[in-house]
């Protein structure tokens, strides 16, 4: 039976995608569904369907709103994922709030001698799983285990998606892990610009305004 | 007067521990202790004759198997497996079916049951959840998964509890009983796999789009993108299960019991693969059954003590003068009772049973011993309580919040169960009724 893309309901959709939203990441499965919509029907199908899923899966609109190709996009991630790591060299322990696979997957194997620990921004997915597709340096901790891992030589990273102006949107999560007693025990926390600006509004994220206030410093992947 | 107590006692221990399993454990040590108190008071057994009684090789090889099953399934070879029959299937709902179904009969002929369950499981969950399925393929598909992990274990002598008893009572050799019940069961597995892909084909409506089945595949290539074998795991463990293969079946030429030959070579394997071994033994053995099955044979060995079975059988024989009466009539009990007590209780008493008749010598002990293994199996597949892999899977779909492609939550139950497992239970009783018959 073959569909159009834009006839599927989108919480079909929605339902194919829901595990790799919990284990993969928000953008890293708007980007597999934007490679494989594009690969079996076409660009054009995987443009239109953005407006299909514009209240559903909004990422998804704005990541097809840049513009590029999914492969152009893993190479940016790809480069800057290599700077990144360069930057956290001098960090044993690395501390990362939401888990996007695309970028955790090589940020683990840049730093091997380092300490990657993640706290989910989900508690819907299957742990073991999640661990055994990472190399041996990471683990999976609770949002009650980041102030004991704060420290000079830690560093606590998140993303923080399609910033315009001083406003973004970030993970649940991350709003609990950027709080002012949390932001004390770091010296540093690194937010990821992933994608720039937005055009609808993420509504499975949290808003954030005055981003700057929360993060040390932002560094930009896609 | 002695007998009837010990009767009742049984029973009401049997029935008792069915109808309240979450006190099992304590309903079966009281009528362990009830029914030895009983044996040495009134009939004067001896403790060391009840203990005696116990099959104590039947339990090493259980623990033994336990402790390897856990151990080699930390290899991640199962999990590998299976995400492979994933992607193979390209999200057709028949070939999942099949696959996943074929995967649990070979994987339960060498693991036991749970630890099958619990290593496929997720997998299947995963691409079924992405696929979104119908509540009748839900039905179908959990059903024939069970089934298959009980024919997979009455395939071979290590494979479930019935079997591994044959073996470790010395009743069947391992050779013997591979050759006779293996291929039956392959044959009975096909026949119900036959059957399950002919009523999906009528009643299942599946109308998954490409766009959806490539979806939910890419998803799940994701899921598990940088799965690995532990290969520092799984070699040692190919390399001691061969050297057991090689034992068991030289077993009686060498002069060692199927307890031994198990005790040794998992005990290469933990020592190879010390420090999980470790772990594995504080914290993941299955005491709880070795100890249902310990207070259970301590019953058994009591009514046999007591005469009592060898009355039970030499009543079976005058009522069915006709051998081949007689056998079905016992396989018929047999597994029924499965149904009822499950399988550990019911083989556990009519075993002993057998035995006797068997000693008049108008039929092959083997014939009748593959028959019985048959026989439970059937029980086991009738109703979703007989096995504790039913259980498990009801609680493992219910936990993974599945839902049907409908939206509403997936159901797997003792009632969704009923009508395969009537089928299921026809075809295996009626193939191990033929079975022994042809060989009379």
């Amino acid at each position: 039976m073959k569909h159009s893309a834009t006839d599927l309901d989108p919480r079909v959709i929605l339902r194919t995608i829901e595990s790799a939203i919990s284990e993969l990441g928000t953008f890293s499965t708007a980007l597999i569904l934007q490679d494989t919509v594009s690969k079996i029907t076409g660009d054009s199908e995987a443009f239109d369907l953005a407006e299909t899923l514009s209240e559903t899966f909004p990422m998804y609109g704005e990541l097809i709103a840049t513009g590029n190709d999914p492969d152009d996009i893993k190479n940016f991630i790809k480069e800057n994922t290599k700077y990144l790591a360069e930057t956290l060299k001098g960090f044993t322990s690395i501390v990362v709030v939401g888990i996007e696979a695309v970028i955790l997957d090589q940020l683990a194997r840049h730093l091997p001698d380092s300490i990657i620990y993640i706290v989910p921004h989900t508690g819907n997915m299957d742990a073991e799983r999640v661990l055994s597709n990472f190399p041996a340096n990471v683990r999976l901790i609770d949002l009650r285990d980041l102030m004991p891992l704060g420290g000079v030589r830690s560093v606590l990273i998140s993303y923080i998606f399609c910033p315009m102006g001083d406003d973004s949107f970030v993970y649940p999560v991350t709003f609990r892990a950027v709080g002012p007693d949390i932001r004390s025990a770091y010296n540093q926390i690194i937010g990821l610009n992933m994608l720039s600006g937005y055009q609808r509004y993420l509504s499975d994220m949290a808003p954030l305004y005055s981003t700057s206030r929360f993060f040390t410093t932002q560094f930009r992947m896609v | 007067m002695t007998s009837i107590a010990l009767i009742i006692v049984m029973m009401l221990t049997l029935l008792l521990q069915a109808i309240i399993p979450t006190r099992k454990m304590l309903i079966i040590f009281c009528g362990a202790t009830v029914t030895i108190t009983i044996a040495a008071v009134l009939d004067n057994q001896s403790i060391i004759s009840i203990y005696n009684g116990v099959p104590w090789d039947v339990l090493v090889i259980l623990l033994g198997l336990g402790i390897f099953s856990t151990l080699f399934a930390r290899s991640r070879i199962f999990s590998y497996l299976a995400v492979w029959c994933s992607g193979a299937s390209k999200g057709d709902s028949l070939l999942i079916l099949a696959m996943f179904s074929a995967i649990m009969f070979f994987l339960s002929c060498t693991l036991n049951n749970l630890t099958a369950l619990l290593l496929v499981l997720p997998v299947l969950l995963t691409i079924l959840k992405a696929l979104g399925v119908t509540q009748d393929f839900i039905g179908l598909c959990f059903s024939l998964l069970i089934v298959a992990c009980n024919l997979g274990g009455a395939a071979t002598p290590i494979g479930d509890f019935p079997a591994i008893l044959l073996m470790g009572t010395g009743s069947i050799s391992f050779l013997r009983y591979l050759a006779l019940a293996f291929p039956m069961c392959l044959l009975i597995f096909g026949i119900i796999l036959s059957v399950a892909v002919y009523y999906h084909k009528k009643k299942v409506k599946e109308n998954t789009s490409l766009l959806e089945r490539s979806l939910a595949l890419t998803s799940m290539a994701k899921l598990y993108r940088n799965i690995a074998i532990d290969k520092t795991i799984l070699y040692p463990g190919i390399a001691v299960f061969c050297l057991m293969f090689g034992l068991w079946i030289a077993a009686a030429e060498i002069g060692l019991s199927p307890g031994v030959i198990c005790f040794t070579g998992v005990g290469i394997y933990m020592i190879i693969k010390n420090e999980a071994a470790e772990e594995i033994i504080r914290h993941h053995v299955d005491f709880e059954s070795i100890l249902f099955l310990t207070a259970l044979f301590l019953m058994v060995s009591c009514m046999a003590g007591s005469g009592l079975l060898d009355q039970v059988a030499a009543l079976l024989s005058d009522s069915f003068k006709d051998t081949r009466m007689l056998i079905c009539a016992l396989m018929i009990c047999c597994g029924i009772s499965t149904a009822i007590f499950s399988a550990g209780p019911s083989m556990a008493t009519m075993l002993p049973i057998a035995k006797q008749i068997i000693l008049r010598g108008d039929v092959a002990g083997d014939t009748v011993y593959v028959g019985l293994a048959l026989s439970v199996c059937a029980g086991s597949s009738f109703l979703l309580t007989a096995a504790t892999a039913g259980p498990l899977a009801q609680s493992m779909v219910e936990k993974s919040g599945l839902k049907t492609r409908e939206g509403s939550p997936a159901i797997f139950n003792f009632m969704t169960f009923i009508p395969f497992g009537i089928v299921s239970f026809t075809i295996i009783q009626l193939c191990g009724l033929a079975f022994v018959l042809a060989r009379i």
